[in-house]
Order: C-alpha cells, then sequence, then structure tokens
C-alpha cells in the first residue's frame, strides 16, 4: 500500500443512510451497529494504513525534483520513482529501512542509508557534490553505483541520531553491591581503585585490575556519603556527606582507608572537586564556594564566597577548570538555577559570569579537560542535557549544544580529550546510562552508547586513561564498564556493523577507503578507475560461497588475510589491470584468483599462496611480482599445478624479487617467464618432484622463458627445468 | 501496428513496455524510456530514436534503419536480439556489458550499415555480422576485445573512416576487414590487430597512432597502394610470430610513411616481408627485439628493405636492437641512413 508524499486525505466514505432518517426501529439499531463496525472498521484501516504506508517518490509519468527525502523504516516497500531527481539527497531512518531505487536521474545532495537496504531497478550514479555518509547493503541486479570524485569513504553506521561512523563498544567488567544506594564515585588517579560512598556512612574501596573489582577497604563517613573526588596523584579521597557539617578526608595506606583529616564546617556540603595539581579543594555547599588548601596530608581554608540568596550547590556539582584559575558550580534555586563560574587567584575567589536556566537546577557540571567546555546537566527543562563554552577573555558563557536526554540528569564527566561526555540520569523511560561523542569543531552532541538500567544513575566517572568507566546508582551498585571508542561521527540505537553487496558494480571516481565490513554475494565488481582503494582498520571484504568479486584497474593496499576473506574455495577473485600493494604479508588461503591484464604485486612483504585450489593468469595477461615483493607458494595441498597459465601469452614476470616454494615445489607450463634484474628462486624441496620447475616435460607444455640484460638470477634449492623443446 | 507511430511525448515523461514499429517515419520521442525495449519489425522499418533516456529491456531491430537523435545508451540487462542499420549523425551508441554479441539475428552476408556512429563497449562482442562503415565512425572498446564471427566483418566504404580505438579485434581472416576503396581509412589508436588467419588489406589506409599493435602468428598482406602512416608519438607493435607482408599494388616503396622520429615501429619476433617492390622506412625509429627476420623478394636496393632514402637526414631510420634482438636478413636489405 502505498501514499504518495503529497498525502492527498483519504476521506472516508460514510453511508448515506447514516443521516437519512431520523427513525429509531430495530432495523434502524441493526443499521446503526452497522454504521458504528464500518466507521471502526474505517478508523482501523487507516490506522493500518498509516502503520503500513509506504513512502514512494516521485513519479512515473512526471518528473520532480525532491527535496532531501527520508525513508522509513515501517515501510517495506519504499521507493525512488523513475521520473524524480533526488537533488538533494536521501536517508533511511535506520539500518532497517527498505527501498528500492527505479530513478533515471544522478543524485545529488547527502545520502544517508544508515546501513539499510538498497534495491536497484536503475544504476545509480552519485553526482558530483553529492555527499554520501553511510552506505548501506546493496542488491544491484547486475547494475552500478557509481560514486562521484567527492566520495572518499565507503562507511556503514546507522542509528537516529544521524550516524556518521562507527560507535563505540562498552562491556561490563564487574558490579559490587553496596547496599544501599550509591551516591558518588571516582577512580584512584591511577586507576589502580574505584571509590564510592553511598548512604549508610560508609565509603568503600575496591582495587582493579582491568576485569575484576577486588573489595580493599570500607571506612564510615559518620553520614550518608553525598560525594567523593579523589586526589590527582595520591590515594586521598576528599568526601561530602549529606546532612553533615564536614569535609572529610580519606587516605588510602596498603589496603587500609582511614580519616586523615576534616573541616567542621557550618555549612551543609554538597560538591567537592581537587585542582588538577592537587594543591587545592573546592568545596560547594548550601551556602557558598569555600577553597582549600592541600598539603602534608591536612586541609587549609583558604578563602570562601557566599552565594546568593536561596541558592545551594546541587550534588557533585562543582569543577575546577585544567589551569586551577575558573571553578564552574551548579547552583539550585527555585526560580532562577545557574551555572556560575569563579576566579580563584591563589587566595581569594571573585564571582565571574553566570547563566540563568530558570527553575531547572543545575544538578550536573563537569569541565573539560581541554578547551573551555563545561557540560551541566539539569532537573527539569526540555534539554537537560547542554554544553557551554567559557570565554575567560571576555567573561562570557556561551551555550554549544542543548539536548534533551528524557529525564533529569544527575552527573556528568567529560574524558580527557573532550570527545566523548558520559551521562548518567534519573530513572525515567529509556535509556539512564550514555555515551555521547563531541565534535569540538561544530558543537555537536552524537549518540554513542545507551542502556536502560532503571534506577537512578547517580554518579559516573571515566578512568583517567578513558578505557573504563565507573557508575554508582540507586541499586547499591558500584559498576564497571570498560570502553571502547568508534570512528568519530557515530550514534547509538540500532545500528548496522556490516553490509552485503549483491550482484552490484562499483565503480570508483577518486581514491577510496573501504572502511566497512562487506559481504560479496553473487557477481560483484569494482572498477576503481585506476584510483587507490584502501582497506582500512575496520573494512573486511568476506566474499561469499558461489561468489565472485573482480576488481579492475585499481590499485589496492592495505589487504590482510583478516580483511579479505573468502569464504571457501568455490570463491573467486578476478584482478584485472590492478595493483596490489603489499604492506603486510597477504594470504590467499581460500578459493582462486584470475589474473587478467596486467597485474602487479609491489611493495616489500609477501604475497602467500595457500589456498589449495588453482588460480590462472590469462592469455594475453601479465602477473607481475615487482622489486622486494616475494611470492610464496605455498598450498595447503600437495599441488605443485596451482599456478595456471594459458598459454605462451600468459605472462608471469619476476622482477627483483623472490619466488619461493615450500617442499611441495611449484611447476610452471605453457606461458612465458620473465626473469628481470635480481631474482631469486628458493625452494625448500630437495627433489625434482618437489622443485621450482620450468615446464613438465611435454613439448606442448614448454615455458618460454626471457632472461632480460639486467637480470641475475639466485637459485637456492631444488630447480628444474624441464623444457622440452 | 501503425505507419508513423510516434511513442512518448517531448513534455510528458513515460516508462514504455516493448514498442514494436512498422514501416517508415515511426519515432521514439525525448522523454519516453523504453525499459522494454524496443521492435523494427523489418529490415524496411525505419524509425528516429529521440530519447534522452537509456534503453533497456529487448532490443530487435531486425535489420531495420534508425536514425538517432540521441545518444542510444543499451543499459545494464539489456537484451539485443538483432540490430539494424543506424544512421548515427555523430551520436553514441553505448553498449552495456549485458551485451556479448553484435548480430542481425540472421546468417545473411547482407551487410548492415553504421553511419557517422560512435559506438562504445563496455565488455567483450562477439561481431557476426557484416557491416559497412559510412561516413566517420569509431569504436571505443575501452579495453574490450571484439572477435570476427562466422559471417562477421567490417568493410570500410569509400570516404569512410573507422577508428579503433582502446579495442582488441580479434578473428581478423581473409577479407572481413577491408577498405572498399582507397578514399577509406583504419585509425588504429591504442588498439590492436590480432591476425587468427592471413588477412589481406587491398585497399586505403590505416593511421597507427599511440600503441598500435598487429599480433598474432599470421600475415598481415598489405596490397593497398594507399600510404599507412605510424603518427607523431606512435609505435607500431608488431608482434612474436606476425609477418607484415608488404605487397602493394602498386610499385612504391613509401606506402608506409612514419611521420618523424618520434613514431616507432617496434619488430618483436616478427617478420617483415615484401615483394620485390621493396620496403623503404625513412624519418622514424625502429626497434628490434627477438627474433626478427626481415625477408625480400628484392635483390637490388632500389628493391629492398631500406631504411633512409640516403638523401636527407631527416629522413634516416633510427635502429634500436634490444637485448636479445637477433635479425635474420633474407633478400635486399639496405641501411641508407645518410647520418
Amino acid at each position: 500500500m502505498k501514499i504518495m508524499l503529497d498525502n492527498t486525505p483519504l476521506a472516508p466514505s460514510v453511508p448515506r443512510s447514516f443521516s437519512a432518517v431520523g427513525r429509531i426501529d430495530g432495523a434502524m439499531a441493526r443499521e446503526m451497529r452497522m454504521i458504528k463496525r464500518v466507521v471502526v472498521l474505517l478508523f482501523l484501516s487507516l490506522v493500518l494504513v498509516h502503520f503500513l504506508s509506504a513512502t514512494t517518490v516521485g513519479s512515473d509519468s512526471a518528473v520532480s525534483r525532491q527535496a532531501s527525502v527520508e525513508f522509513p523504516e515501517v515501510d517495506s516497500d519504499n521507493e525512488m520513482n523513475g521520473f524524480a531527481a533526488f537533488e538533494n539527497g536521501f536517508t533511511f531512518e535506520t539500518a532497517d529501512t527498505t527501498c528500492t531505487f527505479d530513478s533515471f536521474f544522478p543524485v545529488s545532495g547527502t545520502v544517508d542509508m544508515k546501513g539499510g537496504a538498497l534495491y536497484l531497478q536503475k544504476g545509480l550514479k552519485f553526482d558530483t557534490g553529492a555527499n554520501l555518509i553511510n552506505l548501506g547493503t546493496i542488491y544491484g541486479n547486475d547494475l552500478s553505483i557509481e560514486f562521484s570524485d567527492g566520495v572518499t569513504t565507503l562507511t556503514v553506521y546507522a542509528d537516529s541520531q544521524g550516524g556518521g561512523g562507527m560507535p563505540g563498544s562498552w562491556e561490563q567488567k564487574d558490579s559490587e553491591n553496596l547496599t544501599d544506594d550509591v551516591n558518588s564515585v571516582d577512580w584512584s588517579y591511577d586507576d589502580n581503585y574505584v571509590v564510592g560512598v553511598r548512604n549508610g556512612n560508609q565509603i568503600y574501596v575496591y582495587s582493579f585490575n582491568g576485569s575484576a573489582l577486588t573489595f580493599v577497604d570500607s571506612e564510615t563517613t559518620y553520614a550518608d556519603g553525598y560525594t567523593v573526588r579523589s586526589h590527582p596523584s595520591g590515594y586521598y579521597f576528599l568526601v561530602n556527606v549529606i546532612n553533615g557539617y564536614e569535609i572529610r578526608l580519606y587516605k588510602l595506606s596498603g589496603s587500609t582507608v582511614s580519616r586523615i583529616d576534616y573541616d567542621d564546617s557550618n555549612e551543609l556540603g554538597r560538591a567537592v572537586d581537587w585542582s588538577a595539581d592537587g594543591n587545592y579543594a573546592v568545596v560547594g555547599s548550601t551556602v557558598n564556594v569555600r577553597v582549600f588548601s592541600f598539603a602534608s596530608e591536612s586541609i587549609s581554608r583558604v578563602t570562601d564566597l557566599n552565594l546568593g540568596a536561596g541558592e545551594s550547590f546541587s550534588r557533585d556539582a562543582v569543577a575546577w577548570d585544567p589551569t586551577g584559575d575558573y571553578i564552574a558550580g551548579g547552583i539550585t534555586h527555585s526560580t532562577a538555577s545557574r551555572l556560575r563560574i569563579w576566579y580563584f587567584n591563589g587566595s581569594t575567589l571573585t564571582a565571574k559570569t553566570s547563566v540563568n536556566t530558570g527553575s531547572a537546577a543545575v544538578t550536573a557540571v563537569d569541565w573539560s579537560h581541554s578547551g573551555n567546555f563545561i557540560a551541566i546537566g539539569t532537573n527539569g527543562g526540555s534539554n537537560q542535557l547542554r554544553v557551554y563554552e567559557y570565554n575567560t577573555s571576555g567573561d562570557t558563557l556561551t551555550e554549544r549544544e542543548s539536548i534533551s536526554v528524557g529525564g533529569d540528569v544527575l552527573s556528568v564527566h567529560w574524558n580527557s580529550d573532550t570527545t566523548r561526555l558520559l551521562v548518567g540520569r534519573a530513572s525515567a523511560s529509556g535509556a539512564e546510562l550514555m555515551v555521547y561523542t563531541f565534535d569540538s569543531g561544530d558543537y555537536s552532541l552524537t549518540l554513542d552508547l545507551e542502556a536502560e538500567k532503571t534506577t537512578n544513575i547517580n554518579s559516573v566517572r571515566w578512568s583517567n586513561d578513558d578505557a573504563y568507566f565507573a557508575y554508582g546508582d540507586s541499586a547499591n551498585n558500584l559498576t564497571v564498564y570498560s570502553y571502547v571508542p568508534g570512528v568519530d561521527g557515530g550514534g547509538g540505537g540500532s545500528f548496522a556493523d556490516s553490509v552485503l553487496l549483491d550482484n552490484v558494480n562499483f565503480i570508483f571516481n577518486n581514491d577510496m577507503s573501504w572502511k566497512m565490513a562487506t559481504t560479496i554475494q553473487g557477481v560483484c565488481s569494482i572498477d576503481a578507475r585506476d584510483n587507490i582503494i584502501t582497506i582500512e582498520d575496520t573494512g573486511v571484504l568476506t566474499i561469499e560461497s558461489g561468489a565472485q568479486l573482480t576488481f579492475e584497474n585499481a590499485e589496492l593496499q592495505g589487504l590482510t588475510a583478516q580483511n579479505f576473506i573468502c569464504a571457501d574455495d568455490t570463491v573467486s577473485v578476478v584482478l584485472r589491470d590492478c595493483i596490489i600493494r603489499l604492506d603486510n604479508d597477504f594470504s590467499f588461503d581460500t578459493g582462486s584468483l584470475l589474473f587478467d591484464g596486467e597485474v602487479v604485486f609491489t611493495g616489500t612483504n609477501k604475497f602467500i599462496y595457500t589456498s589449495s585450489q588453482a588460480s590462472t593468469i590469462n592469455p594475453n595477461s601479465t602477473l607481475m611480482f615487482d622489486h622486494d615483493t616475494t611470492f610464496l607458494y605455498d598450498p595447503s595441498v600437495a599441488n605443485r599445478d596451482l599456478i595456471s597459465m594459458t598459454d605462451e601469452t600468459s605472462f608471469l614476470y619476476l622482477n627483483g624479487c623472490t619466488l619461493h616454494s615450500t617442499a611441495t615445489g611449484i611447476r610452471l607450463t605453457n606461458g612465458t617467464l620473465f626473469l628481470d634484474n635480481q631474482v631469486t628462486l628458493s625452494c625448500e624441496g630437495s627433489v625434482s618432484s618437489e622443485a621450482i620447475s620450468f615446464g613438465d616435460g611435454v613439448l606442448a607444455n614448454d615455458m618460454t622463458i626471457k632472461i632480460l640484460s639486467d637480470a641475475c638470477v639466485d637459485v637456492f634449492g631444488a630447480f628444474c627445468y624441464k623444457g622440452v623443446g | 501496428m501503425l505507419d508513423g507511430l510516434t511513442v512518448g511525448s517531448n513534455s510528458t515523461p513515460s516508462r514504455q513496455s516493448n514498442a514494436s514499429f512498422s514501416g517508415v517515419g515511426n519515432k521514439m520521442n525525448g522523454f519516453a524510456a523504453f525499459e522494454g525495449g524496443f521492435t523494427l519489425q523489418d529490415i524496411n522499418t525505419t524509425c528516429s530514436f529521440d530519447s534522452i533516456f537509456p534503453v533497456s529491456g529487448v532490443v530487435d531491430m531486425n535489420r531495420g534503419l534508425l536514425y538517432l537523435f540521441q545518444d542510444l545508451i543499451f543499459d545494464k540487462g539489456i537484451l539485443l536480439i538483432g540490430l539494424g542499420s543506424i544512421y548515427g549523425s555523430d551520436y553514441l551508441v553505448d553498449v552495456s556489458s549485458s551485451v556479448t554479441a553484435f548480430t542481425a539475428g540472421d546468417t545473411s552476408s547482407d551487410p548492415i550499415v553504421l553511419d557517422n556512429l560512435i559506438i562504445g563497449l563496455h565488455g567483450d562482442i562477439a561481431w557476426q555480422l557484416p557491416v559497412t562503415i559510412q561516413g566517420n565512425c569509431s569504436i571505443n572498446g575501452m579495453g574490450s576485445k571484439v572477435t570476427m564471427e562466422g559471417v562477421g566483418g567490417i568493410t570500410v566504404a569509400a570516404g569512410g573512416q573507422l577508428t579503433l580505438s582502446n579495442v582488441k579485434i580479434a578473428g581478423l581472416s581473409g577479407s572481413n576487414f577491408v577498405c572498399v576503396a582507397d578514399t577509406a581509412s583504419v585509425v588504429v589508436l591504442n588498439s590492436s590487430l590480432c591476425l587468427d588467419n592471413d588477412l589481406t588489406f587491398a585497399n586505403g589506409s590505416f593511421l597507427f597512432e599511440g600503441d598500435a599493435v598487429l599480433s598474432g602468428t599470421n600475415k598481415l598482406n598489405y596490397t593497398s597502394d594507399s600510404a599507412s602512416t605510424i603518427a607523431s608519438n606512435a609505435t607500431l607493435h608488431i608482434g612474436p610470430g606476425a609477418t607484415f607482408y608488404y605487397a602493394p599494388s602498386a610499385a612504391n616503396r613509401d606506402l608506409l610513411a612514419m611521420t618523424d622520429e618520434t613514431s616507432r615501429l617496434y619488430l618483436d619476433g616478427c617478420t617483415l616481408l615484401t615483394t620485390a617492390t621493396g620496403l623503404r622506412l625513412t624519418k622514424g625509429r625502429v626497434f628490434i627485439d627477438n627474433n626478427v627476420t626481415f625477408s625480400c623478394d628484392g635483390t637490388v636496393p632500389s628493391e629492398s628493405i631500406c631504411f633512409g632514402d640516403g638523401t636527407v637526414s631527416s629522413n634516416d631510420v633510427e635502429v634500436t636492437w634490444l637485448s636479445g634482438a637477433m635479425l635474420n636478413v633474407y633478400g635486399g636489405f639496405h641501411e641508407n641512413n645518410v647520418g
């Protein structure tokens, strides 16, 4: 069922009898019931239509120039019609979106398939200026996709937030139950320990070895622990408690945690933080902001500054800047909550600028380690997560980003290079634990990973090396995750980490970075038009059973046995007029190769032939191993005839390279062998049946050997010339 | 079906199923997309192609006549059953790799006509019908191979010129690749002619440009009395086993011209054979590689295979011997450079 984008309303037709007669009798009652059923059916059908409706854009009878179109996931038959020109690109809602491309016209604008599936009914040409964000699965129907010269990366990743990269990944490593709400957590400076404070008057210290938490010690905090921060260079932990007036300093010594100092203030402390050099600590309370100095394992008051009337620090909502000159504080107020900035000159505090967030209390604050970005979370408001940039010279705070996270934010923390923001929020529908990527160029926050925990995530903290994070929650847990960042620009939600290419032909018009895990099915080809294809770290090509992949006019680099995988021996790979740059040793262990035209291996590494299948040099074709390369013939079966040369116009050109064979030996027949420059023939075999052999003793199979003027051949191990003619 | 049928519009786009035409004066209009292909009923059917869209589906021209007013792009997946004559008006017929054979759908030796047409290939083609080339036509192979099969052949009409660009022509044999008059010519541009059997070139001329190759193990009998030329910065490579037999119908030994010193004749394990007319090469460079044979029926210098004309140093031929070269000379050979 399809609805055109102009959404012409579907008018339900009401039976005339509904308004025809005013009589009430049995017949009419039956009629009314019937009418109700009809109306209900019409309503349901409209709902169903909406639910199942496809997006068909364009027409097969009228031309149109389309604005950018997003195709929804819910539909199974989205379609881009024949005479629609997609000048502004198209996007898929999610990785589960499918669409048919049947347009005659080239596509320009931004295209983001987010890993969804595109079925070609026409060849797809990306016009100059097209911006391809993410590719998807392509069912090509033997048609082509031609990428304009502006497309230089093939990647895939999709989510509802926009995608643009590969997501990070995380894994829970361990979790400890502290038997009451865990209000605050932190890492020791060396990431060897994780500390947490909870309701129930306790501070807990756990060691962490990269995979597990091990209890070390706990100590009373004399009141419910509210916030804790670890010293940047020693095993010292500063703690605020709920409804208590003390700032308490703890020390981990060996396996013992003990209180070593405290300050008995008259204010209720809410938030603490150390300066980057560890010489000062700031405490935000219900009354003021106060700076302590830290020396000789004791804290001393330096200065303080009162807050405004009705203002109070929120829990965990204070942060030093990396220079130690500025402090940011999150303030709760009934009508004028604020993010406040103070300047600290080593002896006094000076209030600087602030921003008013109204009744939305600023409940979380963190200052980036690089740059002057301040992330805040709010309690209430439509956008609970915001990023400000503080300009020290102008004393201004500029809002750079604000987004909704679906609930009140309780904690935020930047990673060390300000590319990731860890967020914990109050329990509500959806995820409570989130990692966002932050782009300091365009200030965008993009959801990277999220998880629903169905409890308040009270406190979140990255480890100092960014490889882990810890959180404390209202389900009494102190939990540690590992985190591996993805490619910048990634989002969260559902994503495709690989695509399928089925019977499609790619044409490139520029060098291409292949960053996506790709499965090849059917007969596919890639014509690089003399450009370079680089298989990047995230790129993998897996060729399915029975499939054929042809590379034409390409310089291939970055190939390894791990990123170029043939599923079984029915796979065939055709190299036509290609250069294979061996950045590493490259093992070809399954399936067969067909060398067509001029195929050159370059670089200083090995091409290791371990397949059990025969590969062929076509007529009128040359397989060249260039300077310093090694062709290692090491098939997985004892067969020395797996490099086949069709006739005398099949050339094997050994140019300053090494041909090495295991004791299986290698026997070349029919073709023409060129030896140029310093060539090494090395064989592990010791008898003629294990040798590198030219010819097989049958006249018709003789090799033609051409030793060029600068050639010098070193022979190690068994070598056998069995030419007859 | 009606004579003079017009399909599609020049103002409203449409997607057409297979359109069938008969008689004369038919037309395929600008905004009709012939996704189902088209059929010309017979050899007497004429039709104008004016669509801006590629053609897919099934195309059967039944030797009918098509006039191009737009490029005709055969899309991927097309099924080309039979060709007809095409008057191209310098437009292009772009042939997708789905097309593997040019046939008329019969075995008739009557040729079709390709007139002022550019053919673009994206895959190898079995050329199974006789074709007469009129006007200026070209085949841009983009690396493809065209193999003459059965009655397949190419005849360049008087005044016609066929340019072979980036294509390998195989299956050449007998007279399946000829010019009918001396006013006809063939340009071999970065292309090769593969001699599957002896081929006689009795009329017209070649212009070799870029890297031109004569390959195979048979003879090209050059019996034309028109001069062929190796252009500047061009190489004619005569490959191993091939024989260039210079036997012009006129007593003229200067019918293989080299434009200047950047014109190269690369003799690679081949045979250069002449009648007693002899063959005089001037101006360019000759490379001798592998086992090359000069064989001349002439016995005196004026009938010999001759390098240079002995009068002007600028007409000298520079000879380069490559490693492994061996030259066997039979009959008259005259090195007649001045310098």
